[in-house]
Order: structure tokens, then C-alpha cells, then sequence
């Protein structure tokens, strides 16, 4: 499963980085999106052919599916296989019982203070 | 002589997982972890051959082996109170079974998210669709790339950057292959209770790898404590249906977040080599020191032995 390109030039990421970014932005996008609109959410030096060969490839691997817009083609990300995904990984879930002490997970929740000082921080940042 | 042999590796795992803390702060997460890594991993080893050396001295109890010569003529000579060790038995026992569990909790926890993996045709992201935001790294079989499994909720939580750094973070995981040195951890102190607040700052520490090269990916650590921050926010506000987004008890778990923001804010703390030279060699004493324990147990049997030829 592991296809990945050779690094030909430095910042040159492997395509099944490239394909997550672009599946990623396309869950986090409220509408389908274009491939035009794709290249601007994702990191920007991506050229227009790199974008349209890796929705392709999402399409063919039936976790994007291609909609008509008023004008040309957009892209949504699929639901099915990601549904499966949440429903097999709640039985994985309610099976284990020291997954939590397991798993590597990118934050845990926050009690009440340490939110409020995280909020206050996240106002100070610019955005 | 034997007892104090064992004593040591105790002593010196209460001693790392006093210093711990200090390292996880003064360090970079870099130098820091494989160098508690391995000296949690001497550790445990050391205290458990040292507390089975004693546990050994028991054998002239064991009915049918007491027709053996050597054997009987440990009765009466043994240097350790009996009572020494059943106790030291006794907490091998329970650390074996500990292991154990552990061990399986591990490979079962990691068999479930891989056959979820192996269902989606992705290469490497596996989306779930669940509003609660979460995200975790998923190691891949013997020679295999790994998965990245995210929940939409996080992934709409998120902006552009933001998501890179998530997306960075596991990766981080997976290269680095954290899930080991969790795995190492894990064990040393299942075997050893004392090592258990070096094995949380080992699994702190990993967390802090993955956010530094995070933040070396997206080349900046502000938008990387961003990330981190939002995504936590996110967590806090949606109840999931999973029930998977639980706050343990532990302190160290509830800091952690914040801990990792306040890390990223701060500048790139230094790669302090020495430092790590120095908590590898504690390690080391607790092997030499077992080592001390073997020399003298077998001189033990050896003069047992010449006394009874």
C-alpha cells in the first residue's frame, strides 16, 4: 500500500503525504471543492496537474467522489468508507479496554482552568 | 551481600524516576527520551534479575528438589531471610503477570486499528466520520508504513496549517517509531512500579518529539502551539459519541496539553548531551549493580558447593 516517490528535490514530499493533505482539506472544506480551490487550501506550491492527478487518485480509490458544479467539476470527500471506519473503530473501541492508556493521541481534553488560559492564549495569537 | 546488590537497581530506579521530571523540563525531547528509554529499560531488567536471585535462595523449600546436594545444603547457609524472599517472589510474580497484560492490552489495542486500516484504501490518512475530534497514530505491520486515523471533527476543527501539524505530529509518531518506546516503557514499569513516573514522562516526551518536529515541519512553533491549543479546545467542547475522549484522574495527563503549549511557546529547549550521557550511565550502575548481584550469588553456590564436596 505503501506508494511512495522517490525525494527528487528537497520539500518534496512523498505522494501519500500529498494525498492526506488533500483528503484533509477536503473533509475540513463545508462545500465540494475545486481542484483550483484545492491547490489554494493545500500548501500553494503545489502545481495544478499534481492536484488533479492526486484527486484522481482519491477518486479512483473511492475515498473522493466528483461532482458536477455550475461550472466544470468539484470534489467532495465520500462518506461510506469513512462511516464503516467510525463503526468499526466504536466496536474496536468498546472491545479494548485499555486503549486509552495504549494509543497515542494527538490532545486529551482540558478541565475548565486550563481552558480558560488556553482560550486566553489563542486570542493572543494571530491568526 | 546479595540483598544490598538488589537494593541498588530499586534505589536507582527511585532516583530516575525522581530526576525525571527535572529532564523532561531542562531537556530536549530529542536527547531526553532515548536516553530515559534506556536506562527505564536497564532499570527494569536489573530489578527484576536482582529480585529473582532472591527469590532463587527459596529453592531449598521446594520439596523435590531438596535431594539434590547443593540444594540441601543451602538449607540454613542462605544469606537471605526467608521472609526477603517471598516478598521478592512475590513481586516478581506480580510483575510478570503485570507484563503480561500489558503486553496483550498493546497487541490488541494495535490489531483493532489495524484491521480498521486495512479496510480503507488510503495510504496513509484514514479518515473516521465522528464530529468528536480526534486523532491517533496507528503503527504498521513488520516493514510497513503506519496510519494516520483522524476524526472529520477534527479535521473541520482545524485550518490549513493546523491540520499540517496534526498530520505532522502522527507522522512524527510513526517514524519515530514512539509506539516502541511506549511499548519499553510500558513494560519496565509493569515490572518495576517504582519506574512508573519514568514512564510517563517518557510518554510526555513523545508527545513533545512529535510537536518539535511538528513545528520543524510547518516551520513554526506558534502555529503549532495554535494547533495543539485549538485541538484540545475542540476536544473539551464536543461530547463525543465514543466515547473515546476521556480525561484520566492523573494530573500529568490533564497538564499535558498545556505543558506541550507552554514547551512550544518557549524557545527550542537545548540538546543538553551530557545530561543524557549521565541518566543512560544511572542505567548502566543498575546493570553493573545486578551484575554484582549475579558474582555474588554464584559465589554463594560455589562455596555451598565446595563446603558440601
Amino acid at each position: 500500500m505503501a506508494r511512495r516517490t522517490t525525494k527528487t528535490s528537497a520539500g518534496r514530499r512523498a505522494a501519500g503525504e500529498l494525498e492526506s493533505e488533500v483528503l484533509s482539506a477536503l473533509w475540513a472544506a463545508p462545500a465540494p471543492l475545486t481542484p483550483r480551490e484545492v491547490q489554494s487550501a493545500v500548501s500553494g506550491q503545489l502545481a495544478y496537474n499534481t492536484v488533479h492527478t492526486i484527486l484522481t487518485r482519491l477518486t479512483d480509490k473511492g475515498l473522493v467522489a466528483r461532482v458536477p458544479l455550475t461550472r466544470g467539476a468539484g470534489y467532495r470527500p465520500t462518506k461510506d468508507a469513512a462511516e464503516l471506519a467510525a463503526d468499526q473503530m466504536r466496536a474496536a473501541l468498546a472491545r479494548g479496554s485499555d486503549r486509552d492508556a495504549v494509543l497515542q493521541r494527538f490532545v486529551t481534553s482540558l478541565d475548565p482552568v486550563d481552558e480558560a488560559a488556553l482560550r486566553k492564549l489563542l486570542g493572543e495569537e494571530p491568526r | 551481600v546479595i540483598t544490598a546488590w538488589v537494593d541498588a537497581p530499586l534505589l536507582l530506579s527511585l532516583l530516575l524516576a525522581v530526576l525525571s521530571r527535572p529532564v523532561v523540563h531542562r531537556l530536549s525531547p530529542r536527547t531526553a527520551t532515548p536516553a530515559l528509554v534506556v536506562a527505564v529499560a536497564l532499570a527494569a531488567l536489573a530489578s527484576t534479575w536482582g529480585l529473582l536471585l532472591l527469590a532463587l535462595t527459596l529453592v531449598d523449600d521446594v520439596p523435590w528438589l531438596t535431594h539434590i546436594p547443593l540444594i540441601r545444603a543451602l538449607e540454613g547457609a542462605s544469606p537471605v531471610p526467608g521472609v526477603v524472599a517471598d516478598a521478592a517472589a512475590l513481586v516478581v510474580i506480580l510483575g510478570l503477570y503485570r507484563l503480561g497484560k500489558v503486553l496483550r492490552s498493546h497487541r490488541l489495542t494495535n490489531r483493532a486499528f489495524r484491521e480498521l486500516c486495512d479496510t480503507s484504501s488510503a495510504d496513509e490518512l484514514v479518515v473516521l466520520a465522528d464530529r468528536a475530534p480526534h486523532a491517533v497514530a496507528v503503527p504498521g505491520r513488520w516493514q510497513r508504513p503506519g496510519h494516520i486515523v483522524v476524526s472529520s471533527g477534527m479535521l473541520s476543527a482545524l485550518d490549513h496549517d493546523e491540520r499540517l501539524v496534526l498530520l505532522a505530529h502522527e507522522r512524527a509518531h510513526l517514524r519515530g517509531r514512539h509506539h516502541w518506546h511506549h511499548v519499553i516503557v510500558d513494560a519496565a514499569a509493569a515490572l518495576n512500579p517504582l519506574l512508573s513516573p519514568t514512564r510517563e514522562a517518557v510518554i510526555f516526551l513523545l508527545e513533545r518529539c512529535a510537536d518539535e518536529s511538528a513545528a520543524l515541519a510547518v516551520g513554526s512553533r506558534a502555529v503549532a502551539a495554535r494547533s495543539l491549543v485549538r485541538a484540545a479546545l475542540a476536544s473539551t467542547t464536543t461530547v463525543s459519541t465514543m466515547t473515546t475522549v476521556s480525561t484520566g484522574p492523573l494530573a500529568f495527563d490533564r497538564l499535558n496539553v498545556t505543558e506541550r503549549v507552554v514547551a512550544l511557546r518557549a524557545p527550542a529547549p537545548p540538546e543538553r548531551t551530557l545530561v543524557a550521557v549521565g541518566v543512560v550511565l544511572l542505567g548502566l550502575c543498575t546493570t553493573l549493580a545486578a551484575g554484582g548481584a549475579t558474582v555474588s550469588c554464584a559465589e554463594l553456590f560455589e562455596h555451598l558447593l565446595r563446603g558440601h564436596v
